[in-house]
């Protein structure tokens, strides 16, 4: 019998990686792209890796916070639009 | 007192307010300087009051903002196309640097070593088609397809260009780490 689940080579599995860790994928594919990483110790350390890289760019892509000026800036702009509506 | 104009107000400060910090960062990536930044995520930020009525209350309101402030900054910020574009992104496309550094660091912890100026440096050193999808994705957490209709390409393309950038960012940085001495590169 075979499996319910397609198999995927290596390569087919690789080239899934970033939509498997942006949650793109189909559930079927998913859960074939996590299968062969149970089954293959070599995908699962380069995804692993991904995955790590993935969280460290979007920790350091968040640092930074915008000036506590510009939010009091733009409701200010807010205030002088909304009464400009109100005439 | 419309109001009208007032629950307009409660809503806009409730739901999109609370993203300026996204804004801001994805202003500051795409204009490259601060002063332009705060002034590009001014502009979108009141551009969007303005048309709040427009924005689909159900729908992600992070991509509609960002919407905007692409539109604005390519109308009115844009000089410099060529902002960005030292990296050649072709170059790099099929290659993970896990191979690298499987032997000495398969976790990639020389990245944590990395500062944030760095990161940011190398984000903007990729051409502008691929650092906005880096952006969208890594920053504002859109989905491929709130991307794709962000920046008016098919997924496909968003898909490739995300995972170019990626692979481009990460060899800039690892290069980088390999200069400052955060890890040997290997010899194979
Ligand atoms: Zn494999």
């Amino acid at each position: 019998m075979n499996s319910k689940r397609p198999t995927l080579d290596c390569q087919e599995a690789a080239r899934r990686f970033h939509e498997l860790l942006d949650n793109e994928l189909t559930p079927d594919v998913e859960a074939a792209v996590r299968q062969h990483l149970e089954d293959c110790a070599d995908c699962m350390a380069v995804f692993e890796f991904e995955e790590a890289f993935k969280r460290f760019v979007a920790l350091r892509a968040r640092s930074t916070e915008a000036p506590a000026d510009l939010k009091q800036r733009i409701l200010g702009q807010l205030d002088i639009s909304s009464a400009a509506h109100d005439e | 007192m419309d109001p009208g104009a007032d629950e307009k107000r409660r809503a806009f400060e409730k739901e999109a307010v609370p993203h300026l910090d996204t804004v801001y960062r994805v202003a500051l990536r795409l204009a490259g300087d601060q002063t332009q930044a705060e002034d590009l995520a001014q502009d979108t930020m009141l551009k969007a009051y303005g048309a709040w009525h427009q924005y689909q209350r159900g729908t992600n309101v992070r991509a509609w903002l960002l919407t905007i402030l692409r539109h604005t900054f390519i109308n009115q910020y844009r000089r410099d196309k060529q902002r960005g574009n030292t990296v050649d992104v072709t170059e790099y496309e099929k290659f993970t640097v896990f191979h690298e550094v499987q032997e000495v660091d398969p976790e990639g912890r020389f990245f944590d070593q990395i500062v944030d100026e760095e990161v940011l440096r190398a984000i903007d050193s990729l051409p502008e088609e691929f650092r906005e999808c880096l952006v969208l994705s890594d920053m504002a957490d859109l989905s491929y397809a709130e991307i794709a209709e962000v920046v008016n390409v098919p997924v496909g393309t968003v898909k490739s260009r995300l995972f170019r950038a990626r692979q481009a960012l990460q060899r800039e940085l690892y290069e980088y780490a390999v200069e400052a001495g955060y890890i040997k590169r290997s010899v194979r």
